[in-house]
């Protein structure tokens, strides 16, 4: 039961978020900032992950089409279908989760430990709302642009595994990523972006907002923990629903 | 003025105030006093709204607390300022930023007016050349300045201090005392200072109010104070045998 007592807590704190913001000039400074720090600052880890699986990819998709009737071009295919529909969207979303995630959390549970949050809440600021909103904003804004250099920097990888294995040429790697493209695997990656973007904002911040004082430096380790493994189960499960209503 | 009416506030089954009235008067400092644990943190938290007491009202010159809505409660707490007991200054902030932090967010001052407003509050706390600073640079004592100088920046009508001397050492602490009094006679400020400190209170303390087990205890001035026919007061005052000797001559 437990659990509906949290997710009712969690919508009532996305209520707060969303209501009497304070001056929008700070809102658009703090979102700025957040682009750059969340968003830009995840590129490093999300451009490595992305190409070493795009290559990986790759190799594993030609060591298993070893039969003639395969033709080669099917690699590339792969390879673009994989990375599309769910390695840079999903799967980044998964490892945002860990690195974002624990930052909202620790960050917004040490806040509250150190009295912070309860210093913006005595001057009249809507504490849930200058603090996360901008959060939420900053990812939601960036994930689109994340999600679409993890899809190029992973075919790059691809390819060059390709000329570095020599298990397909690159021409028809490359033919195989152009071959019976359909641009609505994009936008579909694209729109699980958003939630996804959302939710790893958005949940890191509710365990961090309301972890309990009592337990210090220990409950805000806690509490980014739990941030991490809950942000991970609802982007699993936000991906099921969201290709069940899209693409079926 | 603010005054508290029948204030009781429980966790779980303890019982932490138990029906506190009291009255503070505006330009003097208020002191709460008590042993830790007795329920002074929790009576400032139900005063600025950071809790709900179970019962009972808080009035801020007329207007009940409570009753407020969101923009009311968000008016009455534009004109109130707390010292924390950490300071609870912003770590990503310079001192600058913190101590401008209350005007940008409500005031309509221009950038240039807001810098010079802080760098007079910064100073008014003695402290010089320090607003380009982290908080983590600062000493204890320094952090509360700038906290006090933080709570002071938007001119408020309402100051609070949760243990202000705590972690300081005893002349630091007694120029954080001062400043608080000069500060409320200076501003005008209805202040609440919350305090186990008895340097404190002999120095500092216009009305003073003992909080026993969730109860008020005992009300009076800090002259009145060594001469109160109270036994729980008593033991708290002279918990140390050297200023029981000092004072009762025993």
């Amino acid at each position: 039961m437990k659990i509906f007592y949290h997710i009712g807590k969690y919508l009532l704190l996305l209520r707060k978020i969303f209501r009497n913001p304070p001056r929008y000039s700070i809102y658009w400074k703090q979102t700025l900032k957040e682009m750059i720090s969340l968003g830009l600052g995840s590129l490093g880890i999300i451009c490595i992950v992305s190409f070493f699986m795009g290559a990986v990819i790759t190799i594993q998709s030609g060591a298993n089409m070893q039969d003639a009737w395969i033709p080669l071009y099917a690699i590339g295919y792969t390879v673009r279908q994989s990375v599309i529909l769910e390695f840079a969207s999903t799967v980044m979303a998964l490892i945002l989760a860990g690195k974002v995630g624990s930052n909202i959390a620790s960050e917004m549970g040490t806040m509250r430990t150190t009295e912070q949050i309860d210093a913006l809440e005595i001057m009249g600021i809507n504490a849930a709302s200058f603090l996360i909103l901008p959060k939420i904003l900053g990812l939601v804004l960036m994930m689109p642009f994340i999600v679409i250099v993890s899809m190029f920097v992973s075919m790059v990888g691809g390819w060059l595994a390709c000329i570095a294995t020599g298990i397909v040429s690159g021409y028809e790697y490359l033919y195989g990523l152009q071959y019976g493209f359909d641009s609505f695997g994009v936008t579909y990656s694209l729109i699980k972006s958003l939630f996804f973007a959302f939710a790893i904002t958005s949940i890191p911040a509710y365990h961090g907002f309301y972890v309990d004082v009592k337990g210090g430096a220990l409950e805000v380790g806690a509490a980014s923990t739990r941030a991490v493994v809950f942000t991970s189960i609802m982007i699993l499960i936000l991906n099921y629903v969201i290709t069940q209503l899209l693409l079926i | 003025m603010i005054e508290i009416k029948n204030i009781s506030k429980s966790f779980g089954e303890k019982q932490v105030l138990k029906d506190i009235s009291i009255l503070f008067e505006r330009g003097k400092t208020n002191l709460i006093i008590g042993a830790s644990g007795s329920g002074k943190t929790t009576i400032a938290k139900c005063i600025v709204g950071l809790q709900q007491p179970d019962q009972g009202e808080v009035i801020y010159d007329g207007a009940v607390f409570s009753s407020l809505g969101f923009e009311g409660k968000t008016e009455v707490r534009k004109q109130l300022g707390f010292l924390f007991q950490g300071s609870a200054l912003f770590d990503s902030m310079t001192v600058e930023e913190n101590v401008v932090f209350p005007l940008l967010m409500f005031s309509k001052m221009s950038k240039s007016e807001m810098r010079d407003r802080a760098n007079d509050c910064l100073k008014r706390v003695n402290l010089d050349n320090v607003g380009k600073l982290f908080p983590s640079e600062l000493s204890g004592g320094m952090k509360k300045r700038v906290g006090i100088a933080r709570a002071i920046s938007n001119n408020p009508k309402y100051l609070f201090c949760d243990e202000p001397n705590s972690g300081l050492d005893p002349q630091t602490a007694m120029v954080i005392d001062h400043l608080i009094k000069d500060i409320t006679e200076e501003y005008n400020t209805t202040t609440i200072v919350i305090t186990h400190d008895m340097n404190s209170v002999m120095e500092i303390g216009d009305m003073v109010s003992f909080i026993f087990k969730g109860q008020l205890w005992w009300q009076g001035s800090s002259s009145t104070i060594l001469g109160a026919d109270n036994i729980e007061l008593e033991d708290f005052i002279f918990a140390s045998k050297f200023i029981r000797a000092a004072v009762k001559g025993k």
